[in-house]
C-alpha cells in the first residue's frame, strides 16, 4: 500500500473517530469572548492541540426539557461540525454563562404566550391573537399536520404558517375562559 | 417586500442619508425585519444600493400581525440608518435559526450580525441576500425581483399555501356553494321532480295536526252541523268520521310515497355527480407537478380528496333537501297557525327563539365532547398497537411494567372523556327537553284561558292543533340551528377540493413548444436550485454531454444527484441556468418529446397494480410479448419472472406475491429499456441487487447505452468505471469533472473516494 492510501486511510480513521467522540468542554479548555460583530469566538487549549475559532454555533441537545445543560460548540466553517460539549453551563464563570445565553437566544428565540386574546378556526387555518412575552403576536396556523404540540407536560408549542414557534409554558396556568378557546385545537 | 412597499417617511429619511454619502445610485433591493438582535419585536428595513446598505430601524417597539408586515405603525419612525459600504462587505450569508433567521456578513474582514428576522422575513432577506451577493461578485445587472403577494389584499392574513392565493377568511363561499350546485346541472330535470316531491311531502306534514285536531275533536267529536251538511253527510257524524280517519290514512300513505320517490331520485343522482366531482380531481392531480406532491404528504391528499368530497356532497345529498322541506314545514305550519289565531300564534313564535338557541349553543359543545372522546379512543388504540407491534422491544428491554404505566395513563384520559360526555349528554338532554316543554305548557295555559274567556268561539281542537303545530316546528328549528356550521363545514371541504383542482400546475408545457426528435445532446448551463428558501441544493453547474455519452455522477448522499437528473427530465424547473436538449431549453420543448426522449429508473421503484407484462410496458403498451421478454432479460429480470408460477402473467400484489428490492428495480430497468429513450438516465438503478446481478445489468446496459447519452449516479464507483464522464458533486457544487483515469490522476476528491472503496475498504474486508 502506497503512502498516499495509507495517509488517506489514517485521515479516514480519524473522522471516523471524531464522529464517534464526543469531547467535553470546560473552562479549564475552552475560553468564550464576545465578538464585536456580535458573535461567539471560542480558544480551544485542549490535550489534542491549540484552536482558535473566530466564530462558534451553539446547539442545545435538550432545548425543551434540560437548556441549561449539554450544548454543544459547533464550527460553523465546517458544515457546523460539532467542536465540543458543555456539560454544564454553570460551571463557567458568570461573565461568559452571560456570552453564553445571549448566543443561545438568539438561535433559540420564540415569544412565549402570557394571553390568548382569541382564537378562531376558518377553513382548517387557525387565526391566533395572543399576548407574548415580547409583545402582541398575531399569527395564523395551519390545522392540517401537527402544528400544536406537546413539549412535555402541558407545555405546548405551536408552529405558525411562516415557521415561527410560539411557547404556552403551562396549560393548567391559562384561564378558565383561555383553556376553553384551546380546547378543540390541544 | 417590494420597493413600493417602502414607508415614505423611511424613503425620505434615506434619501436624505443617502445624499449625505453621495450615493446616487439606484435601490437594487429592499428588505424587513421585524426582531432587533436582543429580540425584541421590531420593524427595521434595508436598502440596497450599487454602494452600500444602509439599515434602520423602527424606533418603536412593533407587533407581529402574522403577516411579516408589523401592524402599521402611523409615521415610521426610523431612527439614524447604520451606512455600510459595499466595498467593506464580503461574505454575506443568511443563517437559519430555530425561528427565521440572522442576516450577517464580514465588515472590513470581522464578521457582523446585522439582521435578526422571523420566519415571515425568510424569502425576502434570502432575495435580498442573493442579490448582494450578485452585486459583491460585480454582476451588474440585477433586476429587482418581484415577489408573489403571500398575503390575502383584503384581510391581510398570510395565505396558508404560500404556491395558493387562496385566503380560507375571505373566500367567497357563496361562490364555492354555486360551483358544487354547477356539477348536479346534468340533472336538472331530476332535481325538479325532487324538490317537487319534498314540497308535496311537506304540504302533507303540515296537513296532519289540523286533521286530527280541529276537525277531529272540534267538528265531529263537537259534532258541528255546519261542516257535515256542507258535505252532505248532514247529522251522520259516524260517516263523517270514517271519512275523516280516512283522510288521514291517505295523508300519512301520500306522504310515504312521496318520501320513496324522492330517495330514489337522489339515490341516483348523488354517485353520478360525486364521480364527476372525484374525476376532475384526479384529473387535476394528474396535471400537477412533482413539487406539489412533495410538499403535501401524498397519502395525506389522497384521504382529503375523498374526504372532502363526501363532506361536500353529505351536505347536497343529506342536510340541503331537508333544510328544504324543513323550511316549507315551517312556513306551512306558521300559516295556518296564524290564521286559525293570530294571538296564539304570535305568541307560540316568541317562545321559538329560545329553543334554537339553546339548540346552537348545546349541539356544539357535544361535538366538542364527542371530539374529545374520539381522540382519547385513538391515543388508547395506538397505544395498544405500539404494544403490538413492538412487543418484541418491549420484552427485550423489560418495559412491562412502565407500558402498563403508560397505558393506564391513556385509559384513565378516556374514562375522563367518556364522563364528560356523559355528563354533556344529560345536560343536553335536560335543556333541550325543558326548552321544548316549556312553551307547549305555556301555550297550553294561555290556550286554555281563551277557551274559557271566548265562550265558545275558540275551542279545544283548535288548541290541540295549535300545540301540535308548536311541536311539529321544533324537529324543523333543531334542525336549521345546525344547518349553518354544516353549511360553512361543507363549504370548506368544497374549497379544499377545488384548491386542488384549480392549482396551477408549476411545471406547464410552453404555449409554443416544439415537438421534435432529439439526438441526447444535453447542456447544463450555470444552474442552480433549491427546494426550499435560502437552502440552495444546486450551485451553479454546468458541464456538456454529447449525444451517445456516458456520464457518471459522483458524490456522497445529499449531495445533489437526484436533483440534478430531476432537473434534466424537468420533474422542477431550475431556478436559475438553463437546461438544453439539442440546443433547446427544455422549457421550450413539448412534453411529449421530453417525455419520449428521457426515460429515468430512479432509486425509488414504483411499481403498478397489474402484471409484470403490463408493468414492463407502461411507457409502450404496444409492446410485443418478444420486446417484453427481450427488455426484462436486458434488465435480468427473465430469470425470477420465469420462476413465478403466473410468469410475466403475475399480478403484482395478490396472493401475497411481494417482490423484492433488487426485483423491482430490474422490473423498472426493463421498462426503461423497453421505452428505447435517447436519453437514459439511471439513478442508483443497481443499488439494491446483487454483485452478480449488478455486473449482468451492467453489460447490458453497456450495450444499451450504445449510442444514446446515459447520466449514471452510482455508490459504487466500480460501476461508473467505463463512463467516458464523470463529474463530482460536493454540496450542490460540481467540484471536478474528467474521465476516470483523469480524475485519478488529479488527485483529488474522486480518487480519495475511489481509493476508499477500493483499497482502503477492501483491506477492512468491507467491500
Ligand atoms: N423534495 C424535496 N424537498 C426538500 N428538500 C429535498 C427534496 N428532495 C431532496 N431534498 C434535499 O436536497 C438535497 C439533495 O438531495 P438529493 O438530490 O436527493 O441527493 P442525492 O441524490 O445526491 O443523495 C438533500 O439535502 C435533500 O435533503
Ligand atoms: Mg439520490
Amino acid at each position: 500500500m502506497d503512502q498516499y492510501t495509507t495517509d488517506i486511510l489514517e485521515q479516514e480513521q480519524k473522522a471516523v473517530e471524531e464522529m464517534i467522540t464526543i469531547r467535553p468542554l470546560t473552562p479549564q479548555n475552552a475560553a468564550f469572548t464576545g465578538t464585536e460583530g456580535g458573535f461567539l469566538a471560542m480558544r480551544y487549549t485542549g490535550d489534542d492541540g491549540v484552536r482558535q475559532y473566530n466564530r462558534v454555533n451553539l446547539h442545545r441537545c435538550f432545548p425543551f426539557s434540560d437548556p441549561e445543560h449539554d450544548i454543544a460548540v459547533c464550527d460553523p466553517t465546517d458544515n457546523n461540525r460539532e467542536i465540543g460539549l458543555i456539560h454544564s453551563l454553570s460551571d463557567f464563570s458568570e461573565d461568559t454563562v452571560r456570552l453564553l445565553m445571549q448566543q443561545l437566544e438568539l438561535r433559540y428565540y420564540h415569544p412565549i404566550i402570557k394571553r390568548v386574546i382569541s382564537v378562531r378556526e376558518e377553513m382548517g387555518c387557525t387565526y391566533w391573537d395572543t399576548e407574548t412575552d415580547h409583545g402582541l403576536c398575531r399569527f395564523t396556523v395551519s390545522m392540517g399536520g401537527t402544528h400544536i404540540y406537546s413539549i412535555g407536560g402541558d407545555r405546548y408549542m405551536i408552529e405558525d404558517l411562516d415557521g415561527n414557534r410560539f411557547e404556552i409554558p403551562s396549560l393548567g396556568k391559562l384561564t378558565a375562559r383561555e383553556r376553553r378557546l384551546l380546547d378543540v385545537f390541544i | 417586500m417590494r420597493q413600493q412597499d417602502l414607508p415614505s417617511a423611511v424613503r425620505t429619511a434615506w434619501q436624505s442619508c443617502a445624499a449625505g454619502q453621495e450615493d446616487n445610485t439606484p435601490i437594487r433591493a429592499v428588505a424587513q425585519g421585524d426582531l432587533s438582535l436582543d429580540h425584541s419585536l421590531q420593524k427595521s428595513y434595508l436598502i440596497l444600493t450599487d454602494r452600500a446598505i444602509y439599515h434602520a430601524a423602527s424606533v418603536r417597539a412593533g407587533e407581529w400581525n402574522g403577516t411579516g408586515r408589523m401592524t402599521a405603525v402611523v409615521e415610521d419612525e426610523v431612527s439614524s440608518f447604520a451606512v455600510y459600504p459595499l466595498d467593506r462587505i464580503t461574505d454575506p450569508a443568511v443563517d437559519n435559526e430555530v425561528i427565521g433567521g440572522l442576516l450577517r456578513f464580514k465588515l472590513d474582514g470581522k464578521e457582523r450580525a446585522i439582521c435578526r428576522f422571523s420566519g415571515a422575513c425568510m424569502r425576502d432577506m434570502t432575495r435580498f441576500h442573493r442579490c448582494l451577493d450578485r452585486l459583491l461578485q460585480g454582476e451588474d445587472t440585477v433586476a429587482p425581483e418581484e415577489e408573489p403577494e403571500r398575503c390575502c389584499p383584503k384581510c391581510g392574513r398570510p395565505y396558508p399555501d404560500p404556491h395558493r392565493a387562496v385566503c380560507p377568511h375571505c373566500v367567497e363561499k357563496g361562490s364555492v356553494f354555486t360551483r358544487v350546485l354547477s356539477y348536479f346541472k346534468p340533472y336538472r330535470a331530476r332535481v325538479a321532480v325532487m324538490l317537487l316531491f319534498i314540497m308535496l311531502s311537506a304540504v302533507c306534514q303540515a296537513v296532519l295536526p289540523y286533521l286530527n285536531g280541529s276537525l277531529f275533536y272540534d267538528k265531529v267529536l263537537g259534532r258541528d252541523e255546519a261542516l257535515a251538511s256542507s258535505l252532505g253527510l248532514g247529522g251522520r257524524f259516524g260517516l263523517l268520521l270514517l271519512l275523516l280517519t280516512m283522510t288521514y290514512a291517505l295523508v300519512r300513505v301520500l306522504n310515504g310515497v312521496f318520501g320513496i320517490f324522492h330517495g330514489r331520485i337522489s339515490a341516483y343522482i348523488v354517485p353520478g355527480v360525486v364521480r364527476a366531482l372525484r374525476n376532475t380531481v384526479y384529473e387535476a392531480l394528474q396535471r400537477l407537478s412533482i413539487g406539489f406532491y412533495t410538499r403535501r404528504q401524498t397519502g395525506g391528499l389522497m384521504q382529503r380528496v375523498i374526504r372532502d368530497t363526501e363532506e361536500v356532497f353529505t351536505f347536497f345529498i343529506d342536510v340541503l333537501p331537508f333544510a328544504l322541506s324543513n323550511i316549507l314545514t315551517f312556513l306551512f305550519a306558521a300559516v295556518i297557525m296564524f290564521t286559525a289565531n293570530w294571538k296564539l300564534a304570535i305568541l307560540s313564535l316568541c317562545l321559538l327563539p329560545p329553543l334554537f338557541i339553546a339548540f346552537y349553543r348545546l349541539v356544539p359543545m357535544m361535538w366538542r365532547a364527542f371530539s374529545a372522546r374520539a381522540r382519547a379512543r385513538r391515543r388508547v388504540t395506538s397505544n395498544l398497537n405500539d404494544n403490538f407491534v413492538g412487543a418484541r422491544v418491549v420484552k427485550a428491554f423489560g418495559q412491562e411494567e412502565s407500558e402498563i404505566a403508560r397505558f393506564d395513563q391513556s385509559s384513565d384520559s378516556l374514562r375522563r372523556a367518556e364522563i364528560q360526555v356523559a355528563q354533556q349528554q344529560s345536560i343536553n338532554a335536560i335543556s333541550f327537553e325543558l326548552a321544548r316543554e316549556l312553551p307547549t305548557v305555556l301555550v297550553w295555559g294561555v290556550g286554555a284561558y281563551m277557551i274559557l274567556a271566548s265562550g265558545g268561539s275558540f275551542r279545544y281542537g283548535e288548541l290541540l292543533t295549535f300545540v301540535n303545530y308548536l311541536t311539529m316546528m321544533q324537529g324543523p328549528m333543531r334542525f336549521l340551528s345546525l344547518l349553518f356550521r354544516r353549511w360553512s363545514q361543507s363549504m370548506s371541504a368544497a374549497q379544499r377540493v377545488f384548491e386542488i383542482v384549480d392549482a396551477p400546475a408549476e411545471i406547464t408545457e410552453s404555449p409554443n413548444a416544439v415537438d421534435r426528435k432529439l439526438r441526447g445532446e444535453i447542456t447544463v448551463r450555470d444552474v442552480s436550485f433549491s427546494y426550499e428558501p435560502n437552502k440552495p441544493v444546486l450551485k451553479h453547474i454546468s458541464f456538456h454531454v454529447t449525444s451517445g455519452e456516458t456520464l457518471g455522477i459522483v458524490g456522497r448522499s445529499g449531495a445533489g444527484k437526484s436533483t440534478l437528473v430531476n432537473l434534466i427530465s424537468r420533474l422542477y424547473d431550475v431556478e436559475e441556468g438553463a437546461i438544453e436538449l439539442d440546443g433547446a431549453d427544455v422549457r421550450q420543448l413539448s412534453f411529449a418529446s421530453l417525455r419520449s426522449t428521457v426515460a429515468m429508473v430512479s432509486q425509488e421503484t414504483y411499481i403498478f397494480m397489474g402484471t409484470i407484462a403490463e408493468n414492463i410496458a407502461y411507457a409502450r403498451p404496444d409492446a410485443t410479448h418478444e420486446e417484453i421478454l427481450q427488455a426484462a432479460a436486458q434488465a435480468g429480470a427473465h430469470r425470477f419472472i420465469c420462476r413465478l408460477p403466473d410468469g410475466y402473467d403475475t399480478v403484482i400484489g395478490t396472493g401475497g406475491r411481494q417482490l423484492s428490492g433488487g426485483e423491482r428495480q430490474r422490473l423498472s430497468i426493463a421498462r426503461a429499456i423497453l421505452a428505447d429513450p435517447d436519453i437514459l438516465v439511471l439513478d442508483e438503478a443497481t443499488a439494491s441487487v446483487d454483485t452478480e446481478t449488478e455486473r449482468a445489468i451492467q453489460t447490458s446496459l453497456a450495450r444499451l447505452s450504445q449510442g444514446r447519452t446515459t447520466l449514471s449516479i452510482a455508490h459504487r464507483l466500480s460501476t461508473l468505471r467505463d463512463a467516458d464522464r464523470l463529474i463530482v458533486l460536493e454540496n450542490g457544487e460540481m467540484v471536478e469533472s474528467g474521465t476516470h483515469a483523469e480524475l485519478l490522476a488529479k488527485q483529488g476528491v474522486y480518487y480519495k473516494l475511489y481509493e476508499l472503496q477500493t483499497k482502503a475498504l477492501a483491506t477492512r474486508g468491507l467491500e
